[in-house]
C-alpha cells in the first residue's frame, strides 16, 4: 500500500465520525419529534363516518356532514376503560374552550353506561359522540390505540394527528398552535 | 445543608479534575516526576469528592428531602426504601452523577494498582481520564445539577416511574455504567499510548484486565436489563432491538473484539493500530449510547426526558472526545503498524477473522440504529427498523462467528496444521450435528435456522469442553495427572472456556424462546380456563389489593397438568395513583424446559365482563440467564488472573523518569 492511501485509511474513522456528528446535530432540531407517526390520512379527506349516539348520554351521534364546516373539527377516539384517556380528559376540556373548535368524540368499543358515567364524572367536552361498538371507525381511521386525536380543517381534510394522550405541555406547545394554524386564527 | 455540600463537592471535583487533566500531562511531557505523581493524589481526591456528592444525593432521597427538585420529581414519601435508594440513579441527573463517580473510581483504581506502569503512561492515562470527567462535570453543573432546590417545597414527591420500581433497577444501571465507564479507562490507555507513540505487550497486559472488567460488567448489565424487560414489560420478550438496547450492545461487541485482539498484541505484537482503534471505538460507542439516551434523538422506551439543549451539549462533548481521539489516531497510528508475522492458518488469522465478523456485526447494529434518523434527515421519510432487519443481517453474521469460536481455541500461534485441528474437533462437530438432528425430530421439524442454532449451541459447549479435556490430557494421561492439570490451569483458560460455553448455553435459550414461543390471549370469567403447551390454567378469582404506593388487581390462577394442580400464578395489574400509570406484574413459573408466563390485561368491558388474560409459554428461556451468568463468571475469573510480572519495580515511584 502506498503511503498516501495508508494515511487516508487511518483518517477514515475520523471522516465517518464527522459525517455522523453532522447528522446528529441536524437531528437535534427541537421541532423534530421522533415519536411522530405520520398518518396516511394527513392532508386527505377524512373517512366518512356515521355513528349512532351513545345510549343515555343525551348527545347526538356523528353524521358525515359534521366533519366539515367548523374552522377546526377535533375528532377524539376514547373509551371509558382506557386509563390514559382519563389523563387526557382535562386537556380536551380546555381544547373545547378554544374559539372555532368543534369537538367530536368517538366512543371506542365501550359500554354505554360506563361511557355516560365517565363523562358525568370528568365533564363533557363534546358536541356529539358516536358510539363505535365494533371498532369500525377505528379501522377506517387507522388508529394505533386509544386515545387518538385527529384535527380537521373546514373542508374536512385531516391536517394533524396525535397518537396517545395529549398532556398539558403538548396541548400548550404543540396542539394549540396547530389548531390556530389550521383554523386560520392567530393569538 | 446536605444538598449544598453535595453541590460544593461537585464544583471542587471539577476543579480537581481540571488540575488532574493538565498537570500530569505537562509533567509527562517535561519528564517531571513530581508533576506526574500529582495525578495519583488528584485521582483519589476526585473520587472522594464525587463519592461525597453521590452520598449527599442518596441521603436526600433517604430522608425524602422535597426541597430538592430531583427528589420531588422522582421520589415519594411512601416509596419502599430500596426504591428510594435506587431512585437516586433512576433519573437523568442522578444517573449522570453515578456515571462520573464511576469515571473517578476507575481513575482511583489506576492510581492504586498502577504502581508498575511506566510513570509517564500512568500520568497520561490519569490525565485523559480526568479530561473526560471535566467534560461531564461541566455538563452536569451547567444543565443537569441534581442538587437544585425548589422553593416552596411541595408536600410530597411525584414518585418514580412505576416501571422502574423494581429490584432489577437497583443493579441494572450501576452494572451497565460500570461497563460503559470501564471502557473509558481503556480509551484513556489508548489515547495515552497514541501520545507516547508506543504500544507494546506491557501496554496490552495492562489494558486486558480493564477491558475484561468493562466487558463483564456491561454483559451482566445487558443481561439484567433483558431479564427486567422480560418480567416487567409484560410482553414476554427479552430483547426488542430498541435503540437504547442497541447502544448498550454495540460497546459490548466492540469490547469483545478488543478483548480478543489485545491478546494478539500481548503475545505477538501484531494488530497494534487496530487494537487502539477498537479501544477508542468501544468507548465512543458508550458515549454514543449516553448521547442517544439523553438527547431524545431516537424514539425508545428507555429514553430519559427529551431535552435538545442537553443533546447539543453532549454532542459537543462527543465531538471533542471521539473526534479528538480519532484525529489523534489518524496522526499517530500509522507508525504503529507491523508486528509478528503469521501464516494464513493460525490463531492470529483466526482472531483477525473474529474481529472482522464482530466489527461487521457491530456496524450492522449501528446502521440499524441510526438508519431511521438519517433516512428522515435525507428524505423526510419516517421508517422504523425492527427485528426483521436484524434477523436478516446480524443473525447470519453470527453463523460463521459461532463456528469459528469452536475452532479458534485449538489453533496455535503463528502456524496451525488444519488437518490436526480438524481431527481434534471432529467428535464435537459430529455430536453437535446429532444433537441438532435429535432436536429437529423431537420438536417435529421447526424452522431450519432454529435447528441450526440449537446445533451451534451444542457445538460451542462441546468444543469448549473438548478443548478443556485436551488441555488437561483427559483419558490420555492418568486421571490423577489430569486432575492436577485441571486445578493448575491458568485462570485465563477457565475464563475463555466458561465464556464460550456460556454463550452456547445462552444461544440455546435465545433460540428456544424465540422460535417455539406459544401465546394465548383469552377473556375469562372466574372459573373458566384456557390451555397452553399442555397446561390448563384456571382463573379462580381476581382480588383487589392495596400496596404501599399502588392499588392492584391480582388474579389467582391455578395451573393444572392432567387435572392435578401443580402451581398457582398471581399476575397483577397495578395502578400507581401518583404517576397515574398502570403497570402489569407478570407471574412466571420457571422450569428448565420453559417458563409459563401469565399477564392480567386490561379489563375489556366491550367484549364481556371477563378478564383479559395473556399467557405465554417460553421454552428454554431460563438458559439465557444461566448462559450469561456463566459468561460473567468466566469474565470475573479471568479478571482475577495473575498478570505475568512485566517489570520489576526497580525505581521508587517519585523518582523522575527520563523523557523520551
Amino acid at each position: 500500500m502506498r503511503k498516501g492511501t495508508k494515511g487516508l485509511l487511518f483518517l477514515l474513522p475520523s471522516l465517518i465520525f464527522v459525517a455522523a456528528a453532522v447528522g446528529f446535530f441536524l437531528g437535534l432540531d427541537p421541532d423534530r419529534d421522533p415519536r411522530a407517526i405520520p398518518s396516511p390520512l394527513v392532508d386527505h379527506q377524512a373517512p366518512e363516518i356515521s355513528l349512532p349516539a351513545v345510549e343515555g348520554l343525551g348527545l347526538p351521534g356523528i353524521e358525515p356532514a359534521m366533519l366539515k364546516g367548523a374552522p377546526v373539527t377535533v375528532v377524539n377516539l376514547w373509551a371509558s376503560w382506557c386509563a390514559p384517556c382519563r389523563i387526557e380528559h382535562p386537556q380536551l376540556m380546555d381544547l373545547a374552550e378554544e374559539p372555532g373548535v368543534r369537538m367530536l368524540g368517538i366512543d371506542y368499543r365501550d359500554q354505554p353506561a360506563a361511557a355516560v358515567r365517565f363523562l358525568k364524572e370528568l365533564g363533557n367536552p363534546f358536541e356529539a359522540v358516536g358510539f363505535d361498538q365494533e371498532g369500525r371507525a377505528g379501522i377506517d381511521w387507522g388508529i394505533t390505540g386509544v386515545p387518538e386525536t385527529f384535527f380537521l380543517d373546514s373542508e374536512g381534510r385531516v391536517r394533524h394527528r396525535h397518537t396517545g394522550p395529549i398532556d398539558a405541555d403538548t396541548l400548550k406547545n404543540n396542539i394549540l398552535p396547530r389548531v390556530r394554524e389550521i383554523g386560520g386564527l392567530t393569538g | 445543608m446536605i444538598p449544598e455540600l453535595g453541590h460544593y463537592a461537585l464544583v471542587l471535583a471539577l476543579l480537581v479534575a481540571l488540575a488532574q487533566s493538565i498537570i500530569p500531562l505537562y509533567g509527562a511531557h517535561r519528564g517531571a516526576g513530581r508533576l506526574m505523581a500529582f495525578g495519583e493524589h488528584a485521582a483519589y481526591i476526585q473520587f472522594l469528592l464525587l463519592a461525597l456528592a453521590f452520598l449527599a444525593l442518596v441521603q436526600s432521597y433517604l430522608v425524602s428531602d422535597f426541597t430538592v427538585l430531583n427528589v420531588v420529581q422522582n421520589s415519594h414519601s411512601l416509596k419502599p426504601l430500596l426504591y428510594k435508594i435506587s431512585g437516586a440513579w433512576g433519573n437523568h441527573e442522578g444517573s449522570l452523577l453515578l456515571w462520573v463517580l464511576m469515571l473517578a473510581l476507575f481513575g482511583g483504581l489506576v492510581a492504586l494498582f498502577g504502581g508498575n506502569l511506566p510513570a509517564s503512561l500512568r500520568a497520561r492515562v490519569l490525565a485523559i481520564q480526568a479530561l473526560i470527567a471535566v467534560g461531564f462535570l461541566i455538563f452536569m453543573l451547567a444543565t443537569s445539577n441534581p442538587f437544585v432546590r425548589v422553593i416552596p417545597p411541595p408536600l410530597d414527591g411525584r414518585d418514580l416511574n412505576p416501571l422502574l420500581q423494581d429490584p432489577g433497577l437497583a443493579f441494572h444501571p450501576p452494572l451497565l455504567y460500570l461497563g460503559y465507564v470501564g471502557f473509558s479507562l481503556v480509551f484513556s490507555f489508548a489515547v495515552a499510548a497514541l501520545i507516547e507513540g508506543r504500544i507494546d505487550p506491557a501496554w496490552a497486559r495492562w489494558v486486558r484486565p480493564w477491558t475484561l472488567v468493562a466487558w463483564t460488567a456491561l454483559g451482566a448489565g445487558i443481561a439484567l436489563g433483558a431479564r427486567w424487560a422480560y418480567y416487567e414489560l409484560g410482553w414476554g420478550g427479552w430483547w426488542f432491538w430498541d435503540p437504547v438496547e442497541n447502544v448498550s450492545f454495540m460497546p459490548w461487541i466492540a469490547g469483545t473484539a478488543l478483548l480478543h485482539c489485545v491478546s494478539v498484541v500481548e503475545k505477538r505484537e501484531a494488530f497494534r493500530a487496530w487494537t487502539v482503534l477498537l479501544a477508542i471505538l468501544a468507548f465512543s460507542m458508550s458515549l454514543l449510547g449516553t448521547f442517544i439516551v439523553r438527547s431524545g434523538l431516537l424514539t425508545s422506551v428507555h429514553a430519559f426526558a427529551v431535552d435538545p439543549e442537553r443533546g447539543v451539549f453532549i454532542l459537543v462533548l462527543l465531538f471533542i472526545a471521539i473526534g479528538g481521539s480519532l484525529a489523534l489516531y489518524a496522526w499517530r497510528a500509522p507508525k504503529l503498524s507491523g508486528g509478528g508475522s503469521f501464516q494464513t492458518i493460525s490463531r492470529e488469522s483466526g482472531l483477525l477473522l473474529n474481529n472482522l465478523l464482530l466489527s461487521a456485526a457491530c456496524g450492522t447494529v449501528l446502521v440499524g440504529t441510526l438508519y431511521p434518523l438519517f433516512m428522515e434527515l435525507i428524505s423526510g421519510d419516517v421508517v422504523s427498523v425492527g427485528p426483521p432487519f436484524y434477523n436478516q443481517t446480524f443473525v447470519p453474521l453470527m453463523i460463521p462467528l459461532v463456528i469459528l469460536m469452536g475452532i479458534g481455541p485449538f489453533l496455535p500461534w503463528k502456524k496451525a496444521d488444519l488437518g490436526k485441528v480438524f481431527s481434534r474437533i471432529l467428535g464435537a462437530a459430529l455430536a453437535s450435528v446429532a444433537i441438532a438432528a435429535l432436536a429437529a425430530i423431537l420438536l417435529g421439524g421447526g424452522p431450519v435456522m432454529a435447528v441450526l442454532f440449537l446445533g451451534f449451541a451444542a457445538w460451542l459447549v462441546l468444543s469448549s469442553l473438548v478443548e478443556l479435556a485436551d488441555r488437561i490430557r483427559l483419558f490420555r494421561a492418568p486421571l490423577r495427572d489430569s486432575l492436577a492439570r485441571l486445578t493448575g490451569l491458568p485462570r485465563r483458560q477457565w475464563g475463555m472456556t466458561l465464556a464460550h460455553a456460556g454463550l452456547g448455553i445462552a444461544i440455546a435459550g435465545m433460540t428456544g424462546s424465540t422460535v417455539w414461543k406459544q401465546e394465548q390471549i383469552e377473556t375469562l370469567q372466574p372459573g373458566q380456563s384456557l390451555e397452553i403447551a399442555g397446561y390448563e390454567l384456571v382463573l379462580e378469582r381476581v382480588d383487589h389489593i392495596t400496596g404501599p404506593n399502588y392499588q392492584s388487581e391480582q388474579a389467582v390462577i391455578t395451573v393444572m397438568v392432567d387435572d392435578n394442580p401443580i402451581a398457582v400464578l398471581l399476575p397483577e395489574r397495578r395502578f400507581y395513583p401518583v404517576q397515574r400509570m398502570p403497570t402489569t406484574e407478570a407471574a412466571i413459573r420457571i422450569t428448565a424446559g420453559g417458563d409459563l408466563y401469565a399477564v392480567l390485561g386490561e379489563t375489556d368491558q366491550a367484549l364481556s365482563e371477563g378478564y383479559l388474560l395473556r399467557v405465554y409459554f417460553e421454552p428454554l428461556v431460563i438458559w439465557i440467564w444461566v448462559g450469561t451468568l456463566v459468561m460473567s463468571i468466566g469474565g470475573i475469573i479471568s479478571i482475577a488472573a495473575r498478570q505475568p510480572v512485566t517489570k520489576a519495580k526497580t525505581k521508587p515511584k517519585a523518582e523522575p523518569q527520563p523523557a523520551e
